[in-house]
């Protein structure tokens, strides 16, 4: 069995030469898929743009949450001091 | 950089390189071709990015032995996640080659059995030591150029090929029992 595990088996290995029309095929690869990559600078303007359009939504939600809790406590300032908004001096 | 040749030129001066080269990485001829068309590519593509801190041949070399492992990490990935009943019942050689996937055709009928026995044990050994070792056995490279290669010092290689030699006879020796 020492004669299998001979590591100089190895250097008996034939160079052989590479399949023909390999050239053609990498060619038509190339055509194939001409640029799938996104350019490294558009990545960025992407990434960016999508960054900025979410920290303006959270300014949004925050800023309407803020004037939703500003007009409740509001309405309880009006309603526990019984002002109204009308110039009625009457009520019917 | 007028002198510099082109694509084609390229491609005709290395092609059986990298071919054998991959043959030897992963010793099965189709997957050789098509790791060595992925290799070509992207010597197309990033032939504009050579900066010639290395010589061309070296470039060349380290994109192969790059898209070789990469080939052979996405075929582990998949027979891991397939339904790939070895893995599940834990095998053993999981990830190696089995010797019906060895089909290289630079090896003598009457060495293929022995050859691919040898391979099955290459292919455990980490990844670094595996390729200085067929770097230096079978591309019959020197030190220095296997140190190019790899981008580490001649002595960092020396250190690689022994441990790699004492490890695979430590394999072949377990396995022959």
């Amino acid at each position: 069995m020492k004669s299998k595990s001979n590591i100089d088996l190895l250097k008996k290995i034939e160079k052989v030469s590479a399949p023909p029309f390999l050239f053609t095929r990498i060619e038509a690869r190339i055509n194939q898929q001409p640029e799938d990559r996104i350019p490294i600078k558009w990545a960025y303007a992407m990434s960016l743009g999508l960054a900025v359009l979410f920290c303006f939504n959270l300014l949004l939600i925050r800023s309407d949450f803020r004037k939703s809790k500003k007009a409740e406590s509001l309405q309880i300032v009006v309603e526990e001091m019984d002002l109204h908004h009308s110039n009625q001096l009457y009520y019917e | 950089m007028s002198d510099f040749p082109s694509f084609k030129e390229i491609y005709e001066q290395h092609t059986d390189m990298v071919f054998n080269l991959c043959l030897n990485y992963l010793q099965n001829e189709a997957d050789a071709e098509e790791v060595t068309q992925d290799v070509f590519i992207k010597v197309y593509r990033q032939l504009a990015n050579f900066k010639g801190q290395a010589t061309l041949k070296t470039w060349i070399y380290r994109i192969s032995i790059n898209q070789c492992q990469d080939f052979l990490k996405a075929k582990k990935r998949q027979k891991r996640f397939g339904f790939h009943i070895p893995v599940l019942w834990g095998n053993p050689a999981e990830g190696l080659p089995v010797l019906s996937d060895f089909k290289h055709p630079g090896v003598q009928l009457e060495d293929k059995e022995a050859v691919a026995y040898i391979f099955k044990n290459i292919n455990d050994l980490p990844q670094q030591q595996k390729t200085a070792l067929l770097l230096k056995v079978v591309e019959d490279l020197s030190q220095k150029e296997i140190a190019a290669i790899l981008d580490i010092s001649i002595k960092a290689v020396e250190s690689l090929l022994s441990r790699a030699r004492s490890n695979l006879q430590k394999k072949l020796d377990a396995s022959e029992g």
